[in-house]
């Protein structure tokens, strides 16, 4: 019993040991509820959620599902901006989307990744377009 | 009929303490506190009990004096905290030696802070051995058994 205690106690200390060790974690992990009222889809309230990678994911709104924290700010928890890159939720063509902090919330304008040529003719598929609007706390 | 335990210079109250002091500080004082003494109070609680530590490993696999073992300890907690307080090369190096082992486990990526003012806590090693002398019955030069 006292042995088996011991080698717990030398095991439970080499865990202790690289635990200290650890690389912290440069983003917090957490899911913010934000209300979407934008262009890009309908108004709704979506949860974004951060990583300890620091990307932001995100499912529904329109837009596209995942992308990086901007500039890698996070202050006191509070996201400093984002973006997300990818298609979205309806698929078609990649978007690019930038959230930046405005009075109020989260300013959110995407744009498509392809060159949108009207007039193209039927062959060219539907046109994609940009969108925009705000996303604050609910 | 009470067993002593194999290794009291490392399983008795100071240096488990020293090991609990070692994982609040750097869990919890750290992140509170973030202070000079937050930041030198794990390298004390380390340089006392890990020759200890290694003393107390060593004595689960080896048949060696308290001497031998300690001195063992001493040159393991040498050869660790000199250089990576003074090398941002060998601070590396032991970071990806312990993710041999930490990222499998679920722990991740290790980083160490290579700061030579840390190497103030190096005095740490001879209160260690000190202490390891005085509880350790085997200390006694008649007590060629241990």
């Amino acid at each position: 019993m006292r042995r088996t205690l011991e080698i717990l106690l030398l095991i439970s200390t080499t865990v202790i040991l690289i635990a200290t060790s650890r690389a912290p974690e440069p983003c917090a992990s957490e899911t913010v509820v934000l209300h979407a009222r934008t262009t890009c889809g309908e108004e709704t309230n979506l949860n974004f959620t951060s990583t300890p990678s620091c990307t932001v994911t995100v499912n529904g709104g329109g837009f596209p599902s995942s992308g990086p924290l901007a500039n890698l700010v996070v202050d006191a928890g509070v996201m400093g901006g984002f973006e997300l890159f990818g298609p979205r939720v309806d698929g078609g063509v990649p978007y690019s989307c930038s959230a930046i902090p405005e009075d109020g919330g989260l300013f959110m304008t995407c744009s498509p990744n392809v060159t949108c040529v009207p007039d193209a003719g039927a062959d060219a598929g539907p046109c994609a377009h940009e969108c925009s609007g705000m996303l604050t706390l609910p | 009929m009470h067993s002593s335990p194999r290794a009291p210079e490392f399983f008795s109250a100071l240096p488990l303490a020293a090991v609990a002091l070692l994982a609040v500080n750097d869990h919890l004082l750290k992140a509170a506190f973030h202070n000079t003494l937050t930041g030198k109070l794990s390298d004390f609680a380390g340089c006392f009990f890990l020759p200890l530590f290694v003393s107390a490993t060593l004595s689960f696999v080896t048949r060696w004096s308290l001497e031998r073992r300690l001195w063992w300890g001493v040159a393991a907690t040498l050869a660790i905290f000199v250089p990576v307080n003074l090398s941002r090369t060998a601070a590396d190096l032991v970071c990806r030696t312990v993710e041999l082992v930490s990222i499998p486990l679920g722990i991740g990526a290790q980083r160490i802070a290579s700061d030579p003012t840390d190497l103030m806590a190096l005095p740490m090693i001879a209160v260690s051995l000190h202490y390891a002398r005085k509880v350790n019955p085997c200390a006694e030069p008649s007590k060629s058994s241990c």
